[in-house]
Formats: structure tokens, sequence, C-alpha cells
């Protein structure tokens, strides 16, 4: 029990210093960081509270319940997590953002091209040389 | 001096636009605008587009960071020496960019226009001026000088610090608020505040309700707690 308690606590530390070096290194947004750190913190109070909560609110077999319901429902959502901010860390989401404003300027530049050149051939037509 | 680029980041705003950009040719004749539409569904781009703005569209909905970010590159890319960017709800008075002018004339790469030190401007509600107070005192304690206003929108920006905006990572795409302040104190450029007047909300709404402000305030003091401890970017002492 003891060492379930601890793995989960573990997990919840861990994720919640994960979140704050990937934040430092520019590799998560602060929303993200944010919702890794909270979940971290989660697991962490999980961890170590659980069984006992447990046992105050459903008695003799609360304890493995709790840890039962953490590991079934917290965990795999860590996982998921995780395979998510993958995508991200590979930078996908970051060319993605980029390659949008570059599209957006680059439409821009050739729209105030266009502009230009209709007003140069209305000027040339107003005052032909 | 140099030319001067308004940068407005606008979503859903075709009811205010116009009235802005009429205000800002009255206020400041001979100034470029840019609106950055940031993937509006409605007929902001157009209405600024026929008010004589620069617009740039983005091809959806990028966030006020990438907005920002997307008017920078273009300033730098047209030639302009520096920005000003102004909120497109109309909060922001175009009477008080003269005022932000002349401090980037006298060097300053960084001006932040403040409400609190405008005795006219509006006073915004008590859970967002804590929220404002909170984030300005962390600015405050963090580059060792008084910040009045470190969540105002409306700034004037140097060249350089355009240039250090548009570096690869040194300005982010969600929420550039009290976190980018710390950074460019943090990179050695000079911060000055003026007084700006700020209007309420001409619709007398908020971005900020339900459970925004909760996230909006958890969110930026992990950016800060981040901000305060991260390496800064090559090429920056």
């Amino acid at each position: 029990m003891e060492i379930a308690q601890g793995l989960i606590a573990a997990v919840g530390v861990s994720l919640a210093a994960v979140a704050f070096l990937l934040g430092r290194a520019e590799r998560l947004s602060s929303g993200h960081g944010v919702t890794y750190l909270l979940l971290g913190l989660v697991l962490a109070v999980a961890g170590l509270l659980g069984p006992t909560l447990g046992r105050w609110l459903l008695g003799a077999g609360g304890p493995m319940a709790a840890l039962f319901c953490v590991t079934l429902v917290l965990l795999p959502l860590l996982l998921g997590l995780l395979l998510y901010q993958a995508v991200t860390l590979t930078g996908l989401r970051e060319r993605l953002l980029r390659t949008a404003q570059e599209v957006a300027l680059l439409r821009s530049a050739l729209a105030e091209g266009a502009a230009d050149r209709k007003d140069a051939a209305t000027d040339s037509e107003a005052h032909p040389d | 001096m140099e030319r001067t680029l308004i940068v407005i980041p606008a979503l859903n705003e075709q009811r205010r636009i116009g009235e802005l950009l009429s205000g800002i040719r009255r206020a400041a004749p001979g100034v470029s605008l840019l609106v950055v539409d940031d993937g509006s569904r409605d007929a902001t781009a157009s209405i600024a587009a026929a008010a004589g703005a620069r617009v740039v569209s983005h091809p959806f909905n990028l966030g006020y960071g990438a907005a920002l970010s997307s008017g920078y590159r273009y300033a730098l890319r047209a030639g302009f020496g520096r920005v000003i960017q102004m909120d497109a709800d109309g909060q922001h008075d175009p009477e008080s960019l003269a005022r932000i002018g002349e401090r980037l004339d006298d060097g300053v790469d960084l001006v932040l226009g403040s409400r609190f030190l405008h005795a006219e401007s509006y006073r915004p509600p008590l859970a967002r001026r804590i929220g404002i107070l909170l984030f300005s005192g962390l600015v405050s304690l963090a580059l060792g000088r008084r910040i009045s206003d470190a969540t105002t929108g409306f700034q004037g920006l140097s060249a350089s610090l355009l240039g250090f905006y548009t570096q690869q990572g040194s300005f982010p795409a969600d929420y550039p608020d009290a976190n980018i302040l710390i950074r460019c104190g943090r990179a050695g450029f000079r911060i000055e505040e003026v007084p700006v007047r700020m209007r309420a909300n001409p619709d007398g709404g908020t971005l900020h309700v339900g459970l925004k402000p909760l996230v909006y305030i958890l969110r930026m003091l992990f950016a800060v707690a981040i901000e305060s401890t991260r390496r800064l970017p090559r090429g920056v002492s």
C-alpha cells in the first residue's frame, strides 16, 4: 500500500517538475503548464492522502478503493496528456502557428502590391506622358 | 522622427473598429495603421480596409500574442522604426498616442501607457484592480522599480525591441503580459510608464467573466514564475 502511495505521489511531483522545466524551455504554453502543474499536485495529494480520506469516507476497504480510483482515472489521463505533449514537443504547434502568420503576412503583401499597381495604372492613364 | 505604425489586434470588432480608426486619424494624422484581424467572423477586416488601414488577416484565430507578433513582423518588414499598439475595443484614447510617441523619441524601448497615472482614466472593477495590483507588484519586484499598470495593452515599442520580440521564442503566442515585461527588463531594455487615458468598455462588458479571471491569474502566475527563472534567448545580454 505504502509503495503504491509513494509511486503515485512521485508521479505527481515529477509531473509538476516537468511542467516547470518545459515551461522554462519555452516548450509549454502557460495554459498547459498550469494544467500539468495542477494535475501533478492532485496526484501528489491523492497519493499521500487518498487512503486516509478513503478510510474516513468508506471505512475499512476505503484505502484500497481510493488508490484503485486514483490509478484507474488519473494515470490514464496523465498518459494521454503526455502523449499530447509529445506532439507539442516536436514543434508541430509552433510551426503551424508560424506558417499561419506567414500566410497572413504574404496575403497582405500581395493585396498591397496589387493595390499599388492599380493606383500606378490609374495615375498613368490620368497623366499620360 | 521614425515612421510609426499603430498596430491594432482585433477579433470581431466590426462595431467599434471604424470609430477607433477615425479617432486615431484625428489625433495623429499621418501615422500608418495596421489592423491584425485574428480570425474574425464579422466584417472587421473589410471595415478596417475601407477606413484606409493596412490589414493582416489570420486564416483562423491564433491568439492575442500571435496577433501582436504578426504586427511586429509586418512593421519590421515594411521598414517602420517603431510601433504603438492599441486595443480594438475603444478603451484606449488616441489622444494619448502623442505622449507615448514622445517617450519613444527620447530613446525609451518600451513605453507603457498606465491608466493609474492619469487622473481622468476610468478605474476598473475591484476584482480586476486586485489582479492588476498583484501582477504589477510581481513585475515591480522582478525589475526593482515601480510599475503601476503591468497589464496595459497600450504600449510603444522601439525598433530594437521589435527585433528582440521577433526572435525565435522571444514572444509568447498566448498571453504576453507581465511575463514579457520581466523578460524585457531582464534583457536590459529601457522601460518607462506614461499616463494615458483609458475609457470603460463602451458596451460595459469585459472578456474577464466566469472562470476566465481565475484561469488568467493561474496562467500568468505560472508564466511569471517561469520567466523569473529562465535563460534569456541567445544573443541577448
